[in-house]
């Protein structure tokens, strides 16, 4: 589990909010201590009041009933007589389930059972909420099936429907499949430490969905995947922090992490997207993103861009090993963005955008290295100072290989390629740049300057045909 | 002897010859566009040497020449056209010869010229062929081949080629090839920043009766190469005998009519690396390689095959070892993402964090043969129409495999034993093939299946074909199961 993000990470009004978190913790620590456990040993939905160790004496329903009766963190477990583990695949069918109110948290385990409910198409399969106000922490689903709500199959809910504004914390969701439902959903004030983990949400209208309406902090998805609407979503109002999507999969929606506010240390790692109406893996805030950073993404058939960094600022995005085919924009940068690494980026066939985009004022002092664009509508095209472009290759875009706008100085190309574009290899519009050291080739004009005297630009030791001034060499 | 020592052997001789050569070369320096050969000698006074002149006075000198370009009259920037009246004599000195436009701007288009009329073409007449370069030009509109570099007599070239060079040249609009070499055995060819785009055949090919030692091709691009009747590749390297030492890096290959890249031996392959090499839009495969009779040492790193007719990835061969994937991209396309071919035995592969979604057909496929030591990790096989993964043999491993919404997620296929799958992730599979997570075929026995995730699949989570699982071991597994030996 990540830490929970320092304070130096956030906003001074996240930061107050954080040590509230701090501070529940601490008071929900004593609480295991009173602890009770039932467990489930009856395939029916019914219930005497009383959740009873004899046989076919405990519900499900009746287990929730109980466990909302009881102070502390308790845990429903199943007996693995009347759900084995293994050579069973009966439904439990059950109408709406009681909601699971305790804030010290509850635990649902079907650990070494085989435990898959039909929830008959009500709400939800599992709410957890507490009262107005009241935080909820330390709430676990773990090794079970879910399927047939109308809403989030399983619902955290701080502080109750409809607002969800108490805070959440120490949620775990571990090796649940969800299918035919509304997916997963955890909503709160300030949200922290949630984790979810090898789980499946397939055939649905709703993916993971994970939103604090003042922070989202300390939070990861890993070893997931969405099949259906939805994707990965984390969403955190007033601000983001410390929250890692790794080794996921999302189809037909993608995976966002989104910040109405600032945004710092967010990754998306090792995930792969595919056929998303929308991008496929985005990181975007409307004030700062600091240390965005996505490496090893694979996003293909996306309708926006394949990955994405958006931010009224960015400092020091990083991007590894992206690999985007046939999309909007590959690529892309929304903001002002000082520094960053964009490295090892493959951005193929079809984006109808622009393949490395830097839209916005901006990008200043960004090292762009090991980046391959094939067949995009223009291959890299970025806009500011100062940046650095090595081993770039744009091979047969539609309208231009590398594009450069600068009015600041110190950018540089070099040891690029640009082949067979439809527009210029290389164009300059920029002063105090150096081109050197590249090969233009087969482009409907090779290099190209938009100044006729090279201005300050120098240009040296380029292998190429065609170009728009005599100063190019 | 061993082809390749044969080609070793030529490769070595005609180096050592031509070192003795180059004391006597002389330069040549093409000071006109005019297509003339007016007094048939090239002379440095102004308008004195036409390409043709030059040609024709290197070949009247027993050294490695080069013909260099007036950057006076062939502007770097805004190059000089030399259009061709009559088709150009061949070069045919044996020790090579050294076509350079560094510092100019070059280009050498057909003019006149009609059909099956080849470019620049480089030969040595009854001789294996050394060190020919040609570098910095462009040559285009030919109804023949841009650029051929022939050991011995044209067009046959019966003899070997040692150390032929293409670098920074743009060759388009040709009948036949752009750039071709072609020879017994072909030694140490260096193609660096060639772009060839639109022509009848391949881009680029290097054709060897004998062995094909030691190619490699740096930063080039290919598009529009071949058609699909002829199914020429981009890039295109065969041998009846060998292939052995090849490198292609940075490289790509789009819209061609057949494979982006082909590298067929009829005998055997080895030691063959692709680097950063994006195949897209093809008629064919992305990439097809191998070995008749036998394959080894097959690595493919960082390869992106989106979008093409057949398979993303093709790799064939008798018996294969040593075959390395890591970081292959192959999405969309109308076969496999990655189809295995091992005519006898695969033993020993390696295959890393790759991602094979929205293919027509499997997502990595094995297909036929005994297929033993493979080693399957980092995996995402998504969205395929076929199976995820599918492997047939022996003492394979699969470890942290996510195939999902394919149309089943793993199959072990037999005859097989030993194999292991841990780890892995198998959900949504819903297709026409059974929709089963993870599967072990009849016949297939002594497996552990360990530590999985198979949830929602259109068929069974766990499906094992020997009755009762039987010789199978089926552990700690998150799944819905029908049958109580799998758990």
């Amino acid at each position: 589990m990540d830490r929970v993000p320092s304070r130096s990470d956030l906003r001074p009004s996240i930061r107050r909010r954080g040590v509230g978190v701090m501070l529940l913790l601490c008071v929900a620590s004593g609480a295991p201590a009173r602890a009770a456990t039932f467990t489930v040993n009856s395939l029916l939905d019914t219930t005497d009041g009383a959740c009873a160790s004899a046989a076919g004496g405990c519900t499900l329903r009746e287990a929730i009933e109980a466990a909302n009766g009881a102070a502390g963190r308790d845990a429903i477990l199943f007996d693995r007589a009347v759900f084995p583990s293994a050579g069973f695949t009966d439904f439990i069918t059950v109408n709406a389930l009681p909601v699971i109110t305790d804030p010290a948290g509850t635990v649902i385990d079907g650990e070494g059972a085989t435990v898959r409910l039909n929830c008959s198409g009500s709400q939800h399969c599992f709410a957890f909420a507490t009262a107005p106000g009241v935080p909820l922490a330390k709430v676990t689903v773990a090794n079970l099936g879910v399927l047939n709500t109308t809403l989030a199959a399983i619902d955290v809910c701080g502080g109750g429907p409809p607002s969800c504004d108490a805070d959440v914390s120490d949620v775990l969701i571990e090796r649940v499949a969800v299918g035919s439902a509304l997916g997963i959903r955890v909503e709160g004030g300030v949200v922290s430490k949630v984790r979810v983990a090898d789980t499946i949400v397939s055939n649905s209208q709703g993916g993971i969905f994970i939103e604090g309406e003042d922070a989202l902090l300390g939070t990861r998805v890993e070893r997931s995947a969405t099949h259906g609407a939805g994707g990965i979503y984390l969403l955190g109002e007033g601000g983001v922090a410390g929250v890692t999507i790794e080794d996921a999969l999302a189809l037909i929606d993608g995976i966002v992490v989104q910040s109405s506010a600032d945004l710092a240390k967010v990754k998306i790692a090792d995930a792969t997207t595919f056929e998303t109406i929308d991008s496929g893996a985005r990181i975007i805030a409307d004030g700062t993103t600091t240390g965005a950073t996505i490496t090893n993404v694979v996003a293909s058939s996306f309708g926006q861009s394949g990955v994405q960094v958006a931010g009224a600022v960015n400092r020091g995005p990083t991007m590894r090993r992206i690999r985007t085919d046939r999309g909007g924009n590959g690529v892309a940068l929304v903001g002002s963005t000082d520094g960053g690494k964009f490295q090892d980026l493959m951005m193929v066939v079809g984006n109808v955008g622009v393949a490395f985009l830097a839209a916005g004022t901006s990008v200043a002092n960004a090292k762009i290295t090991d980046v391959v664009s094939v067949a995009n509508e223009v291959g890299v095209f970025v806009s500011g100072p100062a940046n650095k472009f090595k081993n770039v290759t744009a091979v047969a875009n539609v309208s231009g290989g590398i594009g450069v706008v600068s009015s600041g100085g110190g950018t540089v190309v070099e040891k690029s390629r640009a082949m067979a574009n439809g527009g210029p290899g290389i164009a300059l519009d920029a002063q105090g740049a150096a081109v050197k050291k590249n090969v233009a080739l087969g482009n409907d004009g090779d290099l190209s300057d938009d100044d006729p005297s090279c201005g300050t630009n120098v240009w040296e030791k380029n292998a190429f045909r065609l170009g728009s001034a005599p100063c190019i060499r | 002897m061993h082809p390749l020592s044969h080609a070793i052997i030529i490769v070595v001789v005609t180096f050592a010859a031509l070192s003795a050569a180059d004391a006597r070369a002389a330069t040549f320096v093409v000071n006109t566009t005019a297509d003339t050969s007016d007094d048939g000698e090239c002379t440095t006074t102004p308008g004195g040497c036409s390409l043709r002149e030059a040609l024709v006075a290197s070949n009247a000198s027993s050294a490695r020449d080069t013909i260099a370009f007036d950057p006076a009259v062939f502007p770097l920037g805004d190059p000089g056209v030399i259009s061709l009246t009559t088709p150009l004599p061949l070069a045919f000195d044996p020790a090579g010869a050294n076509l350079d436009g560094a510092g100019a701007g070059v280009v050498v288009q057909a003019g006149a010229v009609g059909a099956g009329v080849d470019g620049l073409v480089f030969s040595s007449g009854g001789f294996p062929l050394g060190s020919v370069r040609v570098a910095n030009v462009t040559v285009r509109d030919f109804q023949g081949t841009a650029v051929v570099i022939c050991g011995g007599n044209f067009p046959a070239c019966a003899n070997d080629v040692a150390k032929p060079v293409v670098e920074n040249v743009h060759v388009s609009d040709t009948a036949n090839a752009g750039v071709a070499i072609r020879g017994r055995a072909i030694g140490k060819a260096r193609l660096t920043n060639v772009v060839a785009s639109s022509h009848g055949e391949s881009g680029i090919a290097l054709d060897a009766s004998g062995a094909l030692v030691a190619t490699r091709i740096e930063g080039c691009a290919v598009r529009d190469a071949g058609t699909p009747q002829n199914g020429a590749a981009g890039i295109q390297l065969t041998s009846p005998v060998a292939i052995t030492g090849t490198s292609i890096a940075n490289s790509v290959g789009i819209g061609n009519g057949g494979p982006a890249i082909l590298v067929r031996s009829e005998g055997t392959l080895s030691n063959t690396k692709l680097t950063k090499v994006v195949a897209t839009g093809n008629d064919g495969s992305g990439l097809v390689i191998g070995g008749v009779v036998a394959a080894a040492g097959l690595a493919l790193a960082d390869v992106v095959a989106v979008e093409n007719e057949i398979q993303g990835v093709a790799l064939f061969g008798g018996a294969m070892t040593g075959v390395g994937v890591k970081g292959l991209v192959a999405n969309r396309n109308g076969g496999a993402g990655l189809r295995i071919a091992p005519s006898a035995t695969l033993v020993g592969a390696k295959i890393a964090d790759v991602r094979a979604v929205g293919n027509a057909e499997e997502g990595i496929d094995f297909l036929a043969g005994d297929v033993r030591g493979v080693q399957i990790t980092r995996t995402v096989v998504a969205k395929n129409v076929g199976v995820g993964v599918r492997v047939r043999g022996s003492s394979n491993v699969l470890k942290r495999v996510r195939a999902d919404a394919n149309g089943a997620g793993i199959h072990l296929d037999a005859p097989g034993g030993g194999n292991v799958i841990e780890q892995c992730h198998a959900h949504g599979n819903d297709g026409v093939v059974g929709g089963a997570g993870i599967r072990v075929a009849a016949g297939n026995t002594g497996n552990v299946i360990r530590k999985n995730a198979a949830q929602i699949n259109d068929g069974p989570n766990l499906a094992d074909g020997n009755p009762d699982c039987a010789g199978n071991t089926w552990t700690d597994n998150f799944a819905v199961t029908n049958a109580a030996c799998l758990d």
